[in-house]
């Protein structure tokens, strides 16, 4: 498929994630850490509540990039974390096209709070 | 954070895919659960911390205190389930600068995912904060 300069790969909104959901997650990922489970852990490092994991976001932007161009063509992806997720916040997740030079297409993805709170911004790239 | 960590080699250990963590990874994220391949970023920092290479406890670093700054993925070839790979993790960069309330510290480290023939397929640079 041919890419262009300012193509959407995807616009998506991932429903927040419940304490059940950041559980499992931090499971899956063996994250001892309690900050992502035990309010009281939370409070003390400063927080209102548990934070969702940013891995949780990572894999998010990885999981629809592979959807959206394939697994295999997948070659990096950089992000950087910006803000605190919180329970129950809904994601809205984009990817832009922002080069294509040779065989690699380049994207900037972003994930931001319905109240516009960008939490993360990446950048990536795939074989075309 | 203890900045003389900096250029450590952890001791190789081994990581094998696993559906059942997969899952639920998969679950946490409200995805379907799709086991067809390895999920991209299921390889990750975390699993070296019961394995021998215990980021937070090698640097110093405080949870309570602890920041995630980003991560990064570098894909060279795919991962099978029954794969076992050997990862290698360095502690590439420590820096400190001063905060509005404090010294904050950062620490990049690099995991390098190899098969048994010694062939690299993932790099995962992670990278730490720690707030004074």
């Amino acid at each position: 498929m041919a890419y262009r300069e300012g193509d959407i790969l995807f616009d998506a909104t991932v429903p927040g994630a419940d304490r059940a959901r950041l559980a499992d997650f931090s499971s899956g990922t063996e994250d001892p850490n309690p900050i992502h489970t035990d309010e009281a852990f939370a409070k003390a490092a400063g927080f209102p509540t548990v934070l969702q994991q940013g891995p949780m976001t990572t894999a998010h932007f990885a999981r629809l990039l592979a959807e959206r161009v394939g697994q295999e063509r997948l070659r990096w992806l950089d992000v950087t974390f910006t803000a605190p997720v919180f329970p129950e916040e809904d994601l809205k997740i984009e990817a832009v096209v922002t080069a294509v030079e040779g065989d690699t297409v380049t994207c900037a993805l972003t994930a931001a709070k319905s109240d516009g709170t960008v939490t993360a911004k990446a950048e990536a790239g795939f074989a075309a | 954070m203890n900045p003389d960590r900096q250029g450590h080699v952890f001791p190789p250990f081994t990581v094998r895919p696993e559906k059942a963590l997969a899952e639920k990874l998969l679950r946490g994220q409200g995805a379907a659960v799709d086991l067809e391949t390895v999920p991209p970023t299921y390889m990750i920092f975390l699993r070296g911390e019961t394995r021998g290479a215990n980021l937070f406890g090698e640097l110093g670093i405080d949870r309570k205190r602890a920041l995630h700054g980003g991560q990064r993925y570098e894909w060279y070839g795919p991962v099978a389930w029954d794969e076992e790979l050997t990862v290698t993790a360095t502690v590439e960069k420590i820096t400190e600068k001063q905060g509005r309330s404090g010294k904050i510290w950062f620490a990049d480290v690099a995991l390098d995912y190899a098969r048994a023939d010694g062939t690299r397929v993932l790099r995962e640079i992670t990278r730490l904060i720690e707030r004074e």
